[in-house]
């Protein structure tokens, strides 16, 4: 993953599915605003009854790397009872995009 | 974003989730003809460096390209040079001896394993469909020894091809082979390392018939991409009278979305290793696991069971539509691709074995559908060793009469008869033990010699 992209195509996307419930954006976002990770683009909506949220972010000028902020990603989620998750947005244009 | 919808995304995360997607294996081909030396040690050691200075990041750069994607990477595999090519220079032409030289090339290979931790390294064969030389020999002839005293080197021997027909010395020898490595391992586990092939292909990714072809590059990542969970579910949240064009058309949809991940991940993980990126192979590949069996997603397409009349029909469209999907999203589709039929490692399958629905003659025909041949069949430890040969011989003249790669993986379980069941746990999974024709084959298997290619072989 590269840094300091401007190339909103490439950048890391973050996914958060669960119950709906109040504060899930305050609590992630400020959980990135500490690492100083850049939320570029979101994206929310329900899915089948459940909440599902999608964040472009920008780890540029973060004090975290892709693999740390995925690991403390997944703690946040346990914490507040929701599946959060870090992906390379690459797989999710090869797979929906020809 | 690219344009991506919350759906997109949400339903790409759930093929993994929900639907068991998995890249099956990742697998490091690797050239050693230049690692042949004057002693079998010294040949052992150069191969050793070879391969430690190419894969010693394979599982954990593996493993963290998988996190990154969300797409776990579950085998780490490596493929090697036909042993046979090796070792014809460090022969002596003394029986003893050069079998003792076959064991400790094999030993070392598994010790490789270990120390890199990955599952299988496979490679340790020979290609004989046009004849054998004394080095090809001494492989075959190690089989039982080898694959009793190694645990993670898979072996193959390719005995026939369209161009060349098929070898029935080598196929009437194999059936004593395969019967004496069953009764040296423990439930005859060595004869599930062991794949017959006819046409085998060079940068096959899957075990245990992966080898590393000459034609190809010095070193190479091929993946193989599973998924039958992924087809399942897709077949299964569709209307159950839909038309088969219109079933064959979104089982290709979901093709073409797992190969673009799998080559993507194939792509970065040959990137991290600095190796080329050599195919990738969409077959799906069932386990043991709930929710992963082909067998399901053929029930799942309108048959009672597995193995009924309807059911190769059923394979053909499930085959094919993977195919198509793959080869449109992926202009690098090599290895087998298609649909894997190995008995023991799913559930439906080995479940249609036990209700006697699904039958040794069954399976032969699927296999003129199916992306291989009879794979992880177990039969009776009574079973005479030319009716093996006999079995092996009708599944290689599938494969040369239709121009396509076709295996036989078969395994006598020593005293145990039709019905019985033999656990083996772990990938292999535990099958029920098939019937096969008491009616003798001796006559056809003893009189050796070489069945001609086709007519249609002749395309020059």
């Amino acid at each position: 993953m590269k840094k300091n992209n401007d190339n909103k195509t490439e950048l890391p996307i973050i996914t958060v599915i669960g119950e709906d419930k109040p504060g899930i954006v305050a609590q992630v976002s400020t959980m990135l605003w500490k690492k100083n990770v850049n939320i570029e683009e979101l994206n929310q909506g329900v899915i089948k009854g459940k909440f599902f949220m999608i964040m472009a972010v920008d780890l540029g000028k973060s004090s975290v790397s892709f693999e740390v902020l995925s690991r403390e990603l997944k703690v946040l989620g346990q914490k507040i009872g929701l599946d959060i998750s870090l992906y390379n947005q690459q797989i999710f244009t090869a797979m929906n995009r020809i | 974003m690219d344009g991506l919808s919350l759906n997109e995304i949400y339903e790409s995360i759930q093929l993994t989730a929900r639907d068991k997607f998995d890249i099956r294996t990742v697998t490091l081909g690797v050239e050693i003809l230049s690692c042949i030396g004057g002693t079998i040690k010294e040949t052992n050691e150069l191969i050793r460096k070879r391969i430690v200075a190419l894969a010693k990041d394979l599982n954990n750069k593996a493993d963290k390209v998988g996190a990154e994607y969300g797409v776990p990477i579950i085998n780490k595999r490596i493929t090697l040079t036909p042993a046979a090519l090796i070792l014809a220079n460090l022969f002596k032409n003394d029986r003893e001896r050069d079998l003792k030289v076959c064991l400790e090339y094999a030993k070392n290979l598994d010790a490789i394993a270990d120390e890199l931790k990955i599952d299988f390294i496979g490679g340790y064969g020979a290609l004989v469909e046009n004849g054998y030389t004394y080095a090809d020999k001494m492989i075959i002839e190690s089989l039982p020894e080898v694959l009793s005293k190694t645990n993670k080197v898979c072996a193959f021997i390719n005995v026939a091809s369209t161009k060349a027909g098929i070898n029935m010395d080598v196929v009437a020898r194999l059936g004593q082979i395969i019967l004496e490595t069953s009764t040296k391992s423990k439930q005859a586990i060595g004869c599930a390392k062991l794949v017959v092939f006819c046409n085998a292909v060079n940068d096959n990714p899957f075990m245990a018939g992966g080898f590393h072809g000459v034609t190809g590059k010095d070193s190479v990542i091929n993946v193989g991409i599973s998924g039958p969970g992924v087809v399942r579910s897709t077949v299964a949240n569709l209307p159950k009278d839909l038309p088969l064009e219109d079933l064959a058309n979104e089982i290709k949809k979901t093709a073409f979305k797992i190969t673009r991940a799998g080559e993507l991940i194939g792509r970065r993980v040959a990137k991290e290793l600095r190796v080329k990126f050599g195919s990738v192979d969409l077959s799906l590949a069932p386990t043991t696991q709930v929710g992963d069996s082909v067998g399901e997603v053929l029930e799942l397409i309108g048959l009672e069971t597995v193995g009924t009349h309807g059911t190769t029909a059923a394979l053909a469209l499930l085959t094919d539509a993977v195919k198509k999907g793959g080869i449109m999203a992926s202009a690098n589709i090599g290895g087998l691709s298609g649909a894997f039929i190995p008995v023991s490692e799913d559930k439906f399958l080995s479940d249609s074995v036990k209700k006697k629905c699904l039958t040794l003659d069954k399976l032969e025909a699927l296999t003129a559908i199916c992306s291989v041949g009879l794979d992880m069949v177990a039969i009776p430890g009574s079973t005479r060793t030319t009716t093996i040969s006999a079995i092996i011989a009708d599944e290689m003249a599938i494969g040369v009469m239709n121009h396509k790669t076709t295996a036989v993986r078969l395994i006598p379980v020593p005293d145990k008869r039709a019905g019985q069941f033999v656990a083996w746990g772990g990938l292999l999974g535990g099958a029920y033990i098939i019937e096969v024709h008491k009616e003798k084959s001796d006559g056809l298997v003893w009189r050796k010699g070489q069945i001609p290619p086709p007519l249609t072989s002749f395309k020059n």
